[in-house]
């Protein structure tokens, strides 16, 4: 479970990354987890 | 790169339909995928446990399990073993479980981000992959 949880939580932030990129918001993975904390 | 881009990412959506719309189809195959690559675990899982069962097992098993849920029966203990597989799992550890699988890991993130962002998050509203409000806490 806690494998497939790394995993998962690092495709989702690749692909808000991607997202990102695409519509003019570049930010890193680490951005994304500095703007929750 | 940006915190500030990530928050201003979000506050696009919450202005820009479109915008939501392609945010949920992505989630929409984020959760398909993840929800693929969980299950694929799970019958591995189960084949190296000595528990064989296929796919179609899994979602008829969790299928009993939502519609429980969805009549608002309380799970009993037996319920909860039968399904995660004995003791060392807690109600709360299985019921993250269940709603990691069911409900999408992405909605439960896109919750939280708009809890930290907006100050309310609920169930990811309009950002949790079916698009809807529908909370089922």
């Amino acid at each position: 479970m806690y494998a497939h949880q790394i995993e998962t939580e690092k495709i989702l932030a690749e692909k808000l990354v991607e997202l990102g990129k695409t519509s003019g918001f570049e930010f890193s993975k680490d951005d994304q987890i500095t703007a929750l904390n | 790169m940006s915190k500030d881009n990530v928050k201003q990412m979000f506050a696009k959506m919450e202005k820009d339909a479109g915008f939501q719309k392609k945010y949920a189809d992505l989630m929409l195959a984020y959760q398909r995928e993840a929800e693929k690559s969980m299950a694929e675990k799970l019958l591995e899982f189960g084949k190296i446990s000595g528990f064989e069962f296929s796919k179609d097992d899994l979602m008829a098993a969790r299928s009993e399990l939502m519609e429980k849920v969805n009549e608002n029966k309380e799970l009993s203990d037996k319920d909860l073993t039968s399904v995660a597989g004995g003791s060392g799992i807690t109600n709360k550890e299985y019921g993250a479980t269940l709603s990691a699988c069911s409900l999408g890991l992405g909605c439960a993130l896109a919750s939280v981000s708009m809890e930290v962002l907006r100050g309310s998050g609920g169930c990811g509203s309009y950002l949790s992959s079916t698009g809807t409000a529908d909370c089922t806490e």
